[in-house]
């Protein structure tokens, strides 16, 4: 997605941040920083910090040093702020007994935003039906559409999202991730933390890894699998031939598990697909698959975090 | 997914002072969106907007988000929240209805001025006051809600300002109605021949303005505790403990009890119950001075643990 944008201060800025709640260390000084126009996803086992560092990052919580900053200041120190930033840190964060469109009406008035705008939000939020209907009865769902509405409010250039796919179902899910992209697309700065591996892997261009409070990764999400994947290839004959593969496959030695129905995915150096390929030419193997595959976000994830904290416990 | 949003793009051009926006922003993304989804998305951002940190368009030309804007979302809150109109209307309520019984019942001392009688019910309206301005911090706490208010203004100050400013006008306009409605009753309904009516001008201005100094001091203490079952115990801990320890006190009985929220309110009403044995020789007005000045320093105390703390 090359589009001719001049570099631009990073949107999102955190220096060394560091937050220690009594004996426990947070945040562990982190830095990263988050240029305009893509998804950032935020990744991190639970207690990593994730939820802390965007409460830092929002203003919510003060933190014992380093700083994070917003369109180039202080949370705090924005003018506008819902003009600026838009976020949902816990779709909870409502009055039960408001109904969704004074909530977003009082929410308007506190940046002086038209109220015409609140109509426009409750309809991209997939609202309209339930705008007159009291919070309380909202679904989790619901209540994450309500959070994402009132982040849209104000047309912020930075958005921030805790966890807001949980509690949808799979039309909201794909709506999400549909909003999510365009809003990265209309060069918006979107943060965003989540548990769901596969929606991650869909959604974010760029991944901030952190692990017990500390950074583990910042890097673009297609790197950072290219270079923690391990190549598999699967491949598959047809049953008459599965005593011809597998003698072909317990020749070579090659790294391999076998798949039902006789099929064996190969593992290591030997998994390049045009060398199998040819293998089985060679032998007049018909293949009826072929197929390379590549660790999925949550493989490699896995693998990442359980080495950040072999090493810590190393440490 | 249309590309024209009429009513959106909010946003003034791009800001000089503010940081630089990112380019390239043609409105419609067409491959982005939601496959099938005909309807507008109302994202805006159709003027190629900025979402920088600056004034917009319909900002009035003020330069940041202030009290002004603290105060009309306060009000928008308040009004949308029925527990807190209920213990508002509770307050204004109970002093006409005790009017009223005190009439009935014909329970007046001797010695009561048809003011004092009338406003039987002043202490009962005073806690729920209190209690009401610690739940417009304390409710938000419990709601979670306190989270959204502060990403809408951050500045803390402005925001306990604002809550401040809209529990002493609620207060005061509560108080002034329901007071003189209260004695109004009274002066209709007792018999005036055996007890004097009292001074009812600028009295009930005052019992209305230490309904709101109440309320203040209720906020108060509501930023300090946070958990709305704690601060209403404090708040009526503070107002009614004074009365109950000064017995104790000996020599400084007058000077404990007298200090209370409540010996204002007592003074003020003329009831024949705030004898200066009791709650000391200080006129009623400089009673309300005593407690609004030190309602103004737990204020400031409590501003600053709400900056100080997380949210």
């Amino acid at each position: 997605m090359l589009r001719g944008v001049r570099t631009v201060a990073p949107m999102i800025e955190v220096q060394e941040l560091t937050k220690r709640y009594g004996a426990t260390l947070a945040v562990d000084g982190l830095t990263f920083s988050l240029p305009a126009g893509q998804v950032t996803g935020f990744l991190g086992p639970n207690g990593a910090g994730k939820s802390t560092t965007l409460r830092l990052v929002l203003g919510l919580d003060a933190p014992t040093s380093g700083t994070a900053t917003v369109h180039g200041r202080p949370y705090s120190d924005l003018a506008w702020p819902l003009r600026a930033v838009g976020a949902v840190v816990d779709a909870g964060d409502v009055h039960d007994g408001h109904t969704a469109r004074r909530h977003l009406r009082a929410l308007a008035r506190s940046n002086r935003l038209p109220p015409a705008r609140v109509d426009e939000v409750l309809v991209a939020a997939g609202l309209t039906g339930a705008a007159d209907r009291r919070i309380g009865g909202f679904s989790l769902g619901m209540r994450q559409r309500l959070g994402i509405a009132a982040a849209l409010l104000g047309d912020p250039g930075i958005l921030v999202f805790d966890e807001p796919m949980n509690g949808l179902d799979t039309d909201g899910i794909r709506w999400i991730r549909g909003l999510l992209r365009r809003l990265a697309g209309e060069g918006r700065t979107v943060l965003l933390s989540s548990h769901l591996m596969s929606e991650m892997e869909l959604v974010a261009d760029h991944l901030v890894v952190v692990g017990r409070g500390r950074l583990v990764a910042d890097t673009p999400m297609r790197r950072l699998i290219e270079e923690h994947s391990r190549p598999t290839t699967l491949v598959r004959a047809a049953a008459a031939d599965r005593p011809r593969l597998a003698a072909l496959v317990g020749r070579l030695d090659l790294h391999a598990t076998p798949v039902d129905p006789d099929g064996w995915l190969i593992a290591g150096p030997a998994a390049d697909p045009a060398r199998l390929g040819r293998l089985a030419l060679d032998q007049g193997i018909p293949l009826v698959e072929l197929t390379p595959r590549y660790s999925s976000l949550e493989d490699v994830y896995t693998r990442m975090t359980s080495t950040a904290v072999e090493h810590r416990g190393a440490a | 997914m249309t590309a024209t949003n009429p009513t959106s793009g909010h946003h003034s051009p791009p800001d000089a002072s503010g940081p630089a926006p990112a380019g390239g922003r043609s409105g419609d993304q067409g491959d982005t969106g939601t496959p099938g989804n005909a309807r507008p998305t109302g994202i805006g951002r159709t003027d190629g907007g900025t979402g920088i940190d600056g004034p917009g368009r319909g900002t009035g030309g003020r330069r940041r988000a202030g009290l002004r804007e603290a105060v009309a979302f306060e009000v928008a809150k308040l009004r949308a929240t029925r527990s807190l109109i209920g213990t508002v209307v509770a307050a204004g309520v109970v002093l006409p209805v005790f009017a009223v019984i005190v009439a009935l019942t014909d329970s007046l001392q001797p010695d009561d001025t048809i003011l004092g009688a009338s406003l039987t019910a002043a202490v009962f309206a005073q806690l729920l006051a209190g209690v009401f301005g610690a739940l417009t911090l304390t409710g938000e706490y419990a709601q979670g809600t306190i989270r959204t208010t502060f990403l809408a203004q951050p500045r803390r100050r402005v925001v306990v300002t604002a809550k401040a400013l809209v529990v002493a006008v609620a207060l005061t306009g509560m108080g002034l109605v329901a007071s003189g409605a209260a004695f109004l009753i009274g002066w209709a309904m007792l018999d005036r021949d055996a007890h004097p009516t009292g001074d009812p001008w600028p009295a009930l201005a005052g019992v209305a303005l230490t309904l709101a100094a109440t309320g203040l001091l209720g906020l108060a203490v509501g930023a300090v505790v946070r958990r709305s079952a704690g601060a209403v115990a404090a708040v009526v801990g503070v107002l009614l403990v004074p009365s109950l320890v000064a017995p104790l006190a000996g020599d400084f009985q007058r000077w404990v009890a007298g200090a209370a929220p409540a010996a204002a309110l007592e003074k003020l009403t003329q009831t024949s119950d705030a004898t200066a044995d009791t709650v000391g020789a200080l006129g009623g007005w400089p009673s309300l001075l005593v407690v609004a000045v030190y309602t103004a320093g737990l204020l400031a105390v409590a501003t600053w643990a709400l900056q100080r703390r997380d949210a």
